[in-house]
């Protein structure tokens, strides 16, 4: 059977499956790739449908479809992608009833017990434009592209029967600000080119973070003033690297466990024994402020000891 | 192109072309929010609605709408007066209109509350989902390649 001819008979039996509302009950994947016998390059075919439930991670492009079997008062799904990417969501094939009652809204970030990341103080925009609402008047909102590389939706459906679908794309960031990170270990370098912004590198795990470099623009030399010393507040520095921990995802809550203010061309390290661990990079945009680091998951046996009887209500740091 | 795999694409288009229709149910609301309930609960809406408004809450207000606020107004400045019958089926729409805009204004913010344990387990599925079909993608590439 000849390449061309496989792909069509695939896409027909897929099309008569969703025609027979086979589709509802099954979740249809598949990806044809073939080479173009003209121009010999790859191309490939998405007839990729998801179905996802009332709670759920994506983390793949595509298309989502979610149908309502009974009522569903409140259900998300939380979208996350690379560091370097930032997520395009589009809403389509939407048969809800807004009078009703239902909504389908998109949020530029994450909301997590209350908590959003990234903060008021991290994010660029005011909260309520974080908020894409398919249901508002006069203008329904069907498109949103994130900030950062997380993002989430938000929906309640009471009818039976009642569907959307959402088309996720990840679009490349060259700057990225505000990061969570997918898993307990790696590095990153972030960058602030001249721009007034603070940007949050979240880790929801307890992590031993290295900073290997960090440059920020008002440090003239490397002598360490004798008042000044590695670990004091840098309050009052336009520029500075700090260390968070907490049990939360909004940094403006978080307990601030060291701060730099001046580069740094050695290591530097500290085990944070929190539930979210986060390198915070503050820029007055006067300069292009740079900071790498590594980090590593900590073993249970690693974490650093709390104190006995203690009454403060923080995670242990070392 | 051969007639076998031209009909099968036509096929596959127009299967695929059609779509179901929307699903939806008729708007039924509580006894008190479709004026069954009598003047009084109505009067504490437009009392609640007002409060809202005039203290300064911007999301009350915004949601509103001038339109209505104006008629809140006129309506509580004459409480006792009786309405004409075809004022009363304005009032009907509008009382379930700002009904609803208070009942969206009075819901809750939207959050999840995950453990931090769940949303790691959810993030680490969904990346093996994502490397799992990555590496199905690019079997697939390679074995039509090697061909």
């Amino acid at each position: 059977m000849s390449l061309a001819l496989r792909a069509q008979l695939l896409l027909f039996l897929i099309s008569l499956s969703s025609r027979m509302g086979l589709s509802r009950y099954i979740e249809v994947r598949s990806r044809f790739c073939f080479v173009n016998p003209f121009t010999v390059m790859v191309m490939c075919v998405c007839v990729c449908v998801w179905f996802v439930g009332c709670l759920d991670m994506l983390a793949t492009d595509g298309f989502f479809t979610f149908v309502a079997s009974r009522p569903q008062l409140a259900c998300a799904s939380f979208i996350i992608a690379e560091p370097s990417e930032v997520i395009s969501l589009e809403l389509s094939d939407v048969s809800i009833d807004c009078s009703a009652g239902d909504f389908i809204k998109m949020f530029d970030g994450w909301v997590l017990k209350g908590e959003k990341f990234p903060s008021s103080r991290d994010h660029q925009l005011p909260l309520h434009q974080r908020y894409t609402d398919y249901c508002s008047s006069p203008a329904p909102g069907s498109t949103s592209r994130s900030s950062q590389n997380v993002a989430m939706i938000f929906f309640r459906i009471q009818s039976p029967d009642s569907r959307f679908t959402l088309a996720v794309k990840k679009l490349h960031n060259p700057f990225p600000c505000n990061i969570m990170s997918q898993s307990p270990e790696g590095s990153f370098t972030m960058v602030i080119p001249h721009q007034r912004r603070n940007c949050s590198f979240s880790i929801i795990y307890p992590v031993e973070i290295r900073l290997t470099e960090l440059s920020l623009g008002q440090a003239k030399s490397n002598e360490l003033s004798p008042q000044r010393q590695v670990w004091s507040g840098c309050s009052g520095s336009g520029d500075y690297v700090e260390l968070l921990g907490g049990n939360g995802v909004d940094t403006s809550k978080m307990f601030p466990v060291a701060d730099l203010c001046f580069s740094l061309s050695g290591l530097a390290q500290m085990k944070i024994g929190c539930d979210n661990s986060v390198v915070r990079l503050v820029s007055s945009g006067n300069y292009i402020n740079r900071v790498s680091f590594q980090y590593r998951l900590l073993e249970h046996n690693e974490l650093p000891k709390t104190r006995e009887n203690s009454l403060d209500n923080f995670c242990s740091v070392e | 192109m051969k007639p076998v795999p031209l009909l099968l694409l036509l096929s596959s288009v127009l299967l695929s072309s059609h779509l179901r229709p929307a699903a939806g149910r008729p708007r039924v609301l509580p006894g008190w929010l479709d004026g069954s309930g009598g003047r009084l609960q109505t009067q504490r809406l437009d009392e609640v609605l007002l409060r809202a408004a005039a203290a300064g809450d911007s999301t009350a207000s915004d949601l509103l709408g001038d339109s209505i606020l104006r008629f809140l107004q006129r309506r509580n400045e004459d409480r006792l007066h009786l309405l004409p019958a075809e004022e009363e089926r304005e009032d009907e729409a509008v009382r379930t209109a700002a009904a609803q805009l208070l009942k969206r204004s009075e819901e809750p913010p939207l959050s999840i509350d995950l453990t931090f344990h769940l949303l790691r387990n959810m993030i680490q599925m969904a990346k093996m989902e994502s490397q799992r079909e990555q590496a199905q993608l690019n079997r697939k590439v390679l074995d039509e390649v090697g061909k």
